[in-house]
């Protein structure tokens, strides 16, 4: 029944960095839950054991995408796709509010997060488009593309769901790198975006005009690529202020809670703060496991899902920070490393689209908990707790294990 | 392929080392920085306010005390968490309850005070309904209660929360922020023995602040609790005395310096202060009225009521003799310059003992000019002007004692013999305060300067005693006892049959001095006195600012206290005087009346002035 030939040759230290996190996770959804759950449920062990089920359940989906050859997925990219659109398009009609957002399906107490699996269907999707068009040549690959990302985007917009929206846009970036695509072209798909971003810091926002500027001068650009990419930016620069202000009050209450879904009830920047003294105060060694004050009194919001690095850091110290970052970097570093010995277009873009995931989702988590990255909701892959997105990345690990075992002709 | 996969390891790598620098930065280099925050936030105190030491009167009546005041709050983390139609409900029915409608303010962590000061009653239902009213509690906290309202007000002060400057100064001395303090009186020079010391708890709390377990619990220790010399019944007698003329009462033993009474308008109510004050009330006492100045304590010209020091300056100095006869015409001749006494028709021929039973200028006029104004300010400092009494109350001011230096380097002027003459009868530049004349008066009997005091003993909640007032004497005058004998029978005249019969009351022998002090605007009246003037048990010193006549408006207050003290206090009755023949002072002897031309009686038409 196992294939254990072909089970050898999946890679061991993925699972090795799989594995570590979800143990970490595991510590660390205990630590920060036990005693609300003892409180409110008789139960300390209660999300350490849904956890668990979705553990299994994500095992599961591990099993059957490790085994079934990664090639066949290319075939199934498109209902894959039309099924992931289906789901984001019913969860706006049918779908469970939570913090002003409708993104769950309730399936008895488990609630599944259609957003958070169409990422890695996204993935396949783009890895099946980009390995038929290596290279963008035509107005219409252009176009198809960005109706490709554009349309679940959409709807993940509408949920409204930042953090999915953005990791979406993230992947296409990556993975057009990863294509090939010209410098110019990703200048000019990502800098109007780090310009409405920069907008608001007026001053910022003028020097970053300049250093696309220089980047343009010492390319060589052509004139026709300044008067695009400059344009553009400068275009979003002066219609931002003017399209804000025609927004209405709820409209902007909606864009504002959007850019911020954990919306802070105690004045800008509290989350943020207790979540650096978390981390900040458990020094080299960390308080010890449940010893952390700020973690059991509770002073980090959402503490066992978005904030958990903030757990981590607090009470395993700079050693359990540096050891995720480590799992971390290990599990991005044989992505890679799969990616660029599969034989196949199909294969690189498949594993390099999962490196891209992996790696934003930990930055942009981990870059909030230590208050270098604003807050925007985004799960930390395989520590935080939450199903469906550890469903996701054990998908994710199953196709990489799927792309390892099959990198090498097998001799039968 | 390879080749871009490049561009990804490059900024994956990028994004490693600048999470693990973040990481380096925050948990090794800030580290202890965080931890001690860490620490900060899960354990906050809780203070639990002492209640502040009781004042009581002489006789042991309670003066100031504390009343629980019971206020209403939200607990904000407890109430965002229900639904909206919960929160309506609870919030209605709390102003059901109240019986007010409520208005919260901008939600934060801390709780939201509803209502302060509310009635017993309604916290009483507030906590019964607790279960109904979740998130919302009920609190008490002791607050000062002053008994009598206004009712010696410049004597207890008030109190009121610490202000930024108080806190730079007091620091050292553990106050706090948010502490309550006692701001002027009593409350205020005392303010360590009464404020006690605050108690609280340490509690760990959670993000929202709710108390999980107490670290460490410290009970307060109330304020230790204070007597005054003060005599309630007298104060009231006083302040009715006053009544709502602008103006000051002191009342002092005389031998003992414990003050009585000591009254000040306008006065305010001190319980106003706790509850927070309505603008329009402050707007009020902003006014020109100046209520919370102890009047008492404060400068004005003394007038007549400083011709004893002259009169024991020149007796002293030997530039008159009690036998000398001066010639009153109504006015004084300077350098081609007329100065009027207050009786037009003048006095006729006058000794200067006589003088002051009927507050000749006159006389004055010349016996400041023979003195100058060095001799006069060598004797209004030994009987204690120009420097403050000592007296444990705030505001007190030390008043001018002009001299020829004073005023070269004040006004940069020469000092003239039109000064002089002036500083004779207590005008020009001299300025004292009631409390210093009360004492000046209350050593012509014994010779001796005494300091005044308020405050008769403190003891803590052992009933240990950590305080006492006592009788200081602060100097001897170093005035000849022969000189005070004189200058004691000139101000018993004074009373019998001079210019303060006003206050000459059957039962009780008082001696004193009216005055009527120039200054712009009506002039103020002054009277001061002592009673028995034999044996002096009291003195009074009432000042009527802009009073116009120190024989009634200020004497008519001393007669009101004196007839009360008189029935209440007098430690032994005086038998009835018998009558005496009417007679002159001159010098040692009692002159019959008809040897020297009778002064003119004063009529209504012809006020005595002075």
């Amino acid at each position: 029944m196992i294939n254990f030939r072909l089970l050898k040759a999946s890679d061991l230290w993925l699972w090795l960095a799989a594995s570590g996190l979800v143990l970490f996770g595991f510590f660390a959804i205990f630590s920060s839950s036990f005693s609300l759950q003892m409180k409110f449920n008789g139960d300390p062990l209660l999300f350490v054991k849904r956890q668990f089920i979705s553990f299994i359940v994500g095992g599961l989906g591990l099993i059957i995408f490790a085994y079934l050859d990664y090639k066949r997925l290319k075939k199934l990219a498109p209902y894959f796709y039309i099924v992931m659109l289906i789901f984001l398009g019913l969860v706006l009609f049918g779908g469970s509010k939570a913090l002003g957002a409708q993104r769950w399906f309730q399936i008895g107490p488990f609630s599944f997060q259609p957003s958070e699996v169409s990422k890695i269907f996204l993935v396949i999707a783009l890895a099946a488009f980009f390995s038929v068009r290596t290279r963008l040549k035509s107005i219409k690959d252009v176009g198809e593309l960005l109706a490709m990302v554009g349309l679940p985007f959409l709807l993940i917009f509408k949920q409204p769901d930042l953090g999915t929206a953005l990791v979406l846009g993230v992947i296409l970036i990556g993975m057009l790198a990863v294509s090939g695509a010209s410098p110019k072209l990703l200048i000019l798909l990502t800098s109007p975006i780090i310009s409405i971003m920069l907008r608001p810091f007026i001053y910022l926002w003028l020097i970053y005009l300049v250093i696309v500027a220089l980047i343009l001068f010492l390319t060589n650009a052509s004139w026709l690529d300044w008067f695009l990419i400059l344009g553009l930016n400068i275009l979003v620069g002066i219609a931002m202020p003017i399209i804000w202000s025609m927004l209405k009050a709820y409209q902007k209450q909606r864009i504002l809670a959007f850019l911020n879904p954990a919306a802070d009830p105690f004045g800008a920047g509290y989350h943020t703060l207790q979540s650096k003294i978390a981390i900040g105060s458990g020094g080299f060694w960390g308080k010890g496991f449940l010893h952390g004050t700020q973690t059991q009194l509770q002073f980090i919001p959402e503490q066992h899902s978005d904030f958990i690095f903030s757990v981590i850091g607090e009470e395993f110290g700079f050693l359990g920070g540096v050891a995720v970052l480590g799992l971390f970097g290990l599990f991005v570093w044989r992505a890679l490393t799969i990616a660029s010995e599969v034989p196949d277009l199909f294969g690189a873009f498949l594993a390099s689209g999962i490196a891209v995931m992996t790696a934003f989702h930990m930055a942009a988590n981990i870059g909030m908990t230590v208050g270098l990255l604003p807050v925007v909701g985004m799960p930390l892959p395989f520590v935080s707790f939450g199903g469906s997105s550890l469903l996701m990345n054990m998908i994710s690990l199953g196709i990489l294990q799927s792309l390892s075992m099959r990198r090498q002709k097998l001799i039968f | 392929m390879n080749k871009n996969l490049q561009v990804l390891v490059i900024s994956f790598i990028v994004i490693f080392v600048l999470l693990f620098l973040r990481l380096l930065h925050l948990q090794i280099a800030d580290g202890a920085k965080f931890n001690r925050l860490a620490l900060e936030n899960a354990a906050k105190t809780v203070p639990e306010s002492a209640p502040r030491g009781i004042i009581y009167d002489r006789q042991g009546k309670v003066l100031v005390e504390n009343r629980p005041v019971f206020s209403v709050r939200i607990l904000p983390y407890v109430l965002n968490k229900k639904s909206p139609a919960e929160q309506k409900r609870i919030l209605d029915l709390l102003a059901t309850l109240l019986g007010e409608k409520i208005e919260l303010k901008v939600s934060a962590v801390e709780p939201i005070l509803v209502k302060d000061d509310i009635v017993f009653d309604i916290a009483i239902k507030v906590e019964e309904r607790g279960q109904e009213l979740e998130g919302v509690i009920a609190t008490s906290q002791p607050v000062r209660l002053f008994k009598y309202g206004n009712l010696a007000a410049h004597v207890l002060g008030y109190v009121g929360e610490i202000e930024a400057n108080e806190l730079s100064q007091l620091k050292d001395q553990g106050y706090r922020q948010g502490d309550i303090v006692g701001k002027d009186g009593v409350e205020k020079i005392y303010d360590q023995f009464l404020r006690g010391t605050n108690g609280g708890k340490r509690v760990e709390v959670d993000v929202y602040g709710t108390p999980l377990r107490i670290l460490e619990s410290i009970e307060p220790t109330p304020g230790a609790d204070m007597q005054l010399t003060l005599d309630t019944q007298l104060q009231q007698v006083a302040e009715s005395a006053l009544g709502q003329q602008e103006g000051a009462v002191v009342v002092m033993q005389a031998k003992t310096g414990e003050i009585l009474a000591l009254a000040s308008y306008p006065n305010y109510d001190p319980n106003l202060f706790i509850s927070g004050f309505k603008h329009a009330q402050w707007a009020q006492m902003n006014g020109s009225r100046h209520p919370f100045i102890n009047r008492a304590l404060a400068i004005y010209p003394p007038g007549s009521i400083f011709k004893v020091v002259t009169l024991a300056a020149a007796l002293e100095e030997g530039v008159a003799s009690i036998d000398e006869v001066l010639d009153c015409h109504g006015y004084y001749k300077l350098h081609n310059r007329l100065a009027k006494c207050w009786l037009a028709s003048g006095h006729g021929p006058i000794s200067v003992l006589e003088g002051l039973v009927w507050s000749c200028d006159v006389v004055y006029y010349e016996l400041g000019r023979r003195l100058g104004p060095d001799k006069l300010a060598k004797y209004a400092r030994k009987f204690g002007l120009g420097s403050k009494t000592g007296l444990d109350l705030p505001q007190e001011k030390k008043g001018t004692v002009p001299d020829t230096a004073w005023k070269k380097s004040y006004l940069g002027q020469n000092w003239y013999d039109g000064d002089s003459i002036n500083y004779g009868i207590g005008q020009g530049f001299i300025q004292v305060t009631p409390l210093q004349m009360a004492c000046l008066y209350a050593s012509l009997s014994s010779g001796k300067l005494v300091r005044p005091y308020i405050v008769k003993e403190i003891r803590d909640q052992n009933n240990q005693l950590i305080y006492q007032g006592t009788t200081e004497v602060v100097s001897e005058l170093g005035i000849a006892p022969k000189t005070l004998l004189v200058i004691r029978q000139a101000l018993r005249e004074v009373i019998r049959r001079g210019t303060g019969v006003a206050a000459n009351i059957p039962g009780i022998p008082v001696a004193g001095k009216t005055g009527t002090a120039e200054n712009p605007g009506l002039a103020h009246a002054w009277f001061i006195c002592y009673a028995p003037f034999d044996n002096p048990e009291i003195v009074i010193a009432s000042f009527v600012a802009h009073g116009e006549h120190g024989d009634r408006a200020s004497a008519y207050i001393a007669r009101d206290i004196l007839r009360w003290y008189e029935k209440e206090r007098l430690a032994q009755p005086y038998p009835p005087e018998e009558p005496e023949a009417q007679y002159i002072l001159h010098g040692s002897r009692k002159v019959p009346y008809g040897n020297f031309r009778r002064p003119v009686l004063p009529t209504t038409d012809n006020p005595a002035h002075l």
